[in-house]
């Protein structure tokens, strides 16, 4: 884990402890995904992937929610701390939509025939990920940092109305994708045993995610204290 | 279908995954150990300019 003298001690602890537990958990999800839960009878052992699949949009789902309403203090009320808080989750959202695009296509192959088709699920979840690769890119294409880092949180609020667009796709247009199976009005239509997997997976990947995040977010407090040390005069 | 077909695709996601996972991890550890030794290096810098300006001063 990453030491740091820079940080507090309980600062320091908690991340060591969020660091540890994430591992560990992602060894007891790999457990439990191949030993425990079963093999799913028509798609075979390709199935497994849905696990991180799920989990990783779940994930990345609450983190475009954290850069939404971030995003929305930060426009009533800038402050560097908010948008360090946002541009992080933001980060860690593009970094699951990375791995739900490139998990689903590997899925797909087998199962679809194809790696990619421009089907409503899929074309809207690539577009959320480019909403937010441009949200992390726009305050470096500014002149004016302050007026960077209001335009991205702009796309920060707005870019957001595309994540229920992508969760109600599969029912509002014709697609390859198959309907939500866990989160849907009648309650997840799983095993219990694939139920729980499934839920292990988020807990696992939300304790991950939290810890990404902190990392990310100390960077940025450390070149804040850089940029600090360089503007004052000795 | 054959349940144990495609093993080499399940293998592929959950290899991907970890690649991109754990390259994101050292990208954060690396970019933390970079800056935190640029301010390192400052702090000490200001610390011994201090220091000297201290010295000249009383001397």
């Amino acid at each position: 884990m990453l030491r740091s003298k820079h940080a507090s001690s309980p600062r320091r602890w908690v991340d060591d402890l969020l660091g540890v537990g994430a591992l560990v958990g992602m060894v007891g999800a790999l457990w439990l995904i191949f030993v425990y839960t079963p093999l799913e009878l028509v798609q075979g052992a390709v199935q497994k992937v849905f696990y991180i699949h799920l989990a990783s949009i779940w994930n990345a789902y609450a983190s475009f929610l954290l850069v939404f309403v971030a995003s929305i203090l930060y426009l009533r009320r800038p402050s560097a701390a908010t948008d360090r808080f946002a541009r992080a989750w933001a980060e860690i959202g593009v970094v699951f939509t990375t791995i739900t695009l490139i998990s689903g296509a590997i899925w797909g192959k087998p199962i679809w025939g194809t790696y990619w088709s421009w089907d409503a699920r899929l074309t809207t979840t690539l577009l959320l990920w480019l909403i937010y690769v441009v949200y992390l890119m726009l305050p470096s294409f500014m002149d004016d940092p302050e007026r960077g880092r209001r335009y991205a949180a702009v796309v920060g609020v707005i870019g957001f109305v595309d994540v229920p667009i992508v969760h109600m796709s599969v029912r509002w247009w014709r697609t390859l994708h198959p309907d939500p199976i866990v989160a849907n009005l009648e309650g997840p239509d799983l095993p219990a045993s694939m139920w729980y997997t499934v839920l292990y997976c988020i807990v696992v990947f939300t304790v991950l995610a939290v810890y990404l995040v902190r990392q990310r977010m100390q960077i940025d407090e450390l070149r804040a204290t850089l940029a600090r040390l360089r503007s004052t005069a000795v | 279908m054959d349940t144990l077909q495609n093993l080499d695709y399940l293998f592929a996601a959950y290899a991907i995954l970890w690649v991109i996972i754990f390259g994101y991890f050292f990208y954060l550890t690396r970019q933390i150990g970079d800056v935190r030794r640029e301010v390192d290096a400052l702090q000490r810098e200001r610390a011994e300019t201090t220091v000297a300006r201290n010295d000249e001063t009383t001397s």
